[in-house]
């Protein structure tokens, strides 16, 4: 085994594990998933140094196909997220655990206090007229005769 | 086309043929109105045309296919397990779609029914992979459109959170399972199935276990064994009734053929026992003895049939365990999935049919004193629960006959300790359900009537001829 495979191994297992441990430990949806698409990224990438390492192209025909899939993934991923978010207003996963063991209730962030602190969301600096302040001139302006 | 290519599609000819008939209700499906008086009519009429086109192709592969045809290529290969993956995905896949006739999403009424026809080519397809590839994609054909299911058939907040619960913890088993498969590509140099089998038989070092068990990890959540199973309640409390007994049959029928088929197909490759052997005993014991007792602490008709498949699972994997040690065949671990399709689809019906919406969550309580509303349906569900214990009689009697049987033969202490710890969870699994029984006998305390009576409808069918099924195959044990 070449050194160059080694290290691509190396890179291989640090993604996944990169992914494994943001998937458990992150709350944020589109994070969550992000954390897969990291932990897809290192198996391809193990894919593509054993094909490298044997000299034959299964590997990196298995990359494609994973890159393949990890994008439908992403689709149905993304196409949840924006569904879950027009629920709740919130990406926070913590809020989507009502299935559960009956078990004593303990105490959750709610909607409203998470939908509240999206002063901390970038804003994008309005342009153009504010339509709620400025009147829209009902009459239109006198057009000036044309010069005869 | 290529020999090889005409070949490969020849073995999986349903699966190509189902997959073909998904993409025309696609096509079709573009053109039609679902929210005129027409269309929604026509709702009905997907799952008909369906449940009548999947009758056609299982009795036609049943009558044309006694025998594998031992054709062997790249991608695909024909043999027993593929031959009895495909009759048992077929068997699901008609009761799903008989099921699925008047519980149809009305604005997704053709992508329902379309996914459903793919994932059940996915099984198919998983049932006669050959390849590390087909075997991975054929994964995901089952688990995407699944997931699309869990959110198209219920569009309430429980919906959208099964859908969440099941697609996050999907997406990551897949991709720890694909960790484990590029570590047995770079063991083996291959990604052939048998390739990979014959060179891990002579390679017992640590990466070869450790790939072993992220593969069986990745695949346990599919067949819901222990530490993975956690979803299944939350999954089948949150989706609509049709859709909870797919997901309790059909994902879990293709988890077992891919286990099946990285561990040797039709003849389990005991080079697998040193890496696999201890994993899948260790996993089936601890299934099935939390999954009991779970099962035991319920009172939701969902939940506790969510523990019961969960206990299901670990019979399951002691048959694959037993199966991997004597290097022998899985005919019973096939024959015990399709006999626990067809109970829990049974008694999913019964559900159905005392519940005027898919979405309802029946407690225990509300099923008391069925016999005197509905004498039929309660006997029919009666059948199913006994088969689900395992009484003479009916086919849960023979599966678990088979696995014990199997598990004892070995003459591996281990093996054999299992098998004693089956029998007293198939004891504890029988509580629940006569506990169950005798709650639908008894006479009610109060006259109110939470559950309406039931009229005739295809779920009542449905119910009656799994009952039918049950007992039919205790008489003619060989059928499958």
């Amino acid at each position: 085994m070449t050194p160059l495979t080694q290290q691509t191994l190396m890179v291989g297992a640090l993604l996944f594990t990169f992914g494994l441990v943001g998937f458990l430990s992150r709350r944020n949806l589109i994070l969550i998933f992000l954390s897969v698409e990291l932990m897809l990224a290192g198996v391809a990438t193990n894919f593509i140094a054993f094909g490298s390492h044997y000299g034959i192209a299964s590997g990196q025909l298995f990359a494609i196909l994973i890159l393949t899939v990890a994008s439908c993934e992403a689709a149905i991923a993304l196409a949840m997220v924006v569904a879950l978010y027009r629920r709740k207003s919130t990406l926070d996963v913590e809020l989507w655990s009502d299935l559960r063991e009956t078990a004593p209730e303990k105490s959750k962030p709610t909607a409203k206090s998470e939908s509240s602190k999206h002063a901390e969301y970038p804003v994008l600096t309005p342009a153009g007229i504010d339509p709620l302040t400025t009147k829209v001139p009902v009459t239109l302006p006198d057009v000036p005769a044309p010069k005869a | 086309m290529s020999p090889e290519l005409t070949n490969s599609f020849l073995t999986v000819l349903p699966a190509v043929v189902i997959f073909g008939i998904a993409c025309i209700y696609l096509l079709v499906g573009m053109f039609q109105d679902n929210s005129s008086p027409a269309g929604i009519r026509s709702v009905s009429g997907w799952g008909i045309v369906s449940t009548f086109l999947l009758t056609t192709l299982w009795i036609g592969t049943v009558w044309f296919s006694l025998q594998p045809s031992g054709l062997v290529t790249k991608l695909f290969q024909s043999d027993s397990v593929a031959l009895h993956g495909t009759h048992l995905t077929l068997l699901a896949g008609v009761l799903i779609s008989a099921f699925s006739i008047t519980h149809t999403p009305r604005r997704f009424a053709y992508e329902f029914h379309a996914c459903l026809l793919i994932l059940l080519a996915g099984s198919i397809f998983l049932a006669a992979a050959a390849d590390l590839t087909t075997l991975y994609l054929s994964i995901e054909m089952v688990s995407l459109p699944t997931t699309l299911l869990l959110s198209i058939s219920r569009r309430d907040n429980s919906g959208r959170e099964a859908t969440l619960k099941y697609f996050a913890l999907s997406a990551f088993a897949s991709a720890v399972f694909l960790m484990g498969a590029s570590y047995l590509y770079g063991l083996s140099g291959t990604t052939s199935l048998s390739g990979i089998a014959t060179a891990l038989a002579t390679n017992d070092t640590t990466l070869a276990k450790v790939a072993m068990a992220l593969v069986l990890a990745g695949l346990a959540f599919r067949v819901t064994a222990v530490p993975f199973h956690f979803y299944a309640p939350d999954v089948f409390t949150g989706s609509s009734l049709p859709v909870a007994a797919m997901i309790a049959t059909v994902p879990k029928i293709a988890g077992f053929l891919a286990i099946i088929r990285i561990l040797g197909g039709a003849q389990l490759h005991t080079g697998f026992v040193e890496s696999a052997g201890l994993i899948l005993l260790v996993l089936a014991l601890v299934t099935m003895t939390s999954g009991n007792f779970m099962a035991l602490a319920q009172t939701k008709w969902r939940r506790l049939l969510a523990y019961s498949s969960v206990a299901h699972s670990g019979y399951l994997l002691i048959g694959v365990a037993a199966a991997l040690y004597r290097g022998g065949e899985t005919t019973y671990v096939l024959s015990y999935l399709s006999a626990y399709t067809v109970m829990t689809l049974g008694v999913f019906a019964a559900l159905a049919t005392l519940t005027a919406n898919g979405d309802s969550d029946p407690s225990l309580a509300d099923l008391e004193g069925l016999y005197q509303r509905a004498p039929m349906l309660c006997i029919a569900l009666s059948v199913c629960l006994l088969s689900l214990i395992g009484v003479p009689l009916t086919a849960g009697f023979w599966a678990k006959f088979g696995i014990f049987q199997d598990a004892i033969r070995t003459a591996r202490t281990e093996l054999v300790v299992g098998a004693v710890i089956m029998a007293i969870n198939a004891a504890v699994g029988a509580m629940y359900y006569l506990s169950l029984l005798l709650r639908i006998y008894r006479v009610p305390h109060t006259n109110s009537a939470p559950v309406s009576t039931p009229k005739f409808s295809p779920s009542f069918a449905l119910t009656v001829v799994c009952a039918a099924i049950t007992v039919l195959w205790f008489l003619l044990p060989n059928w499958m």
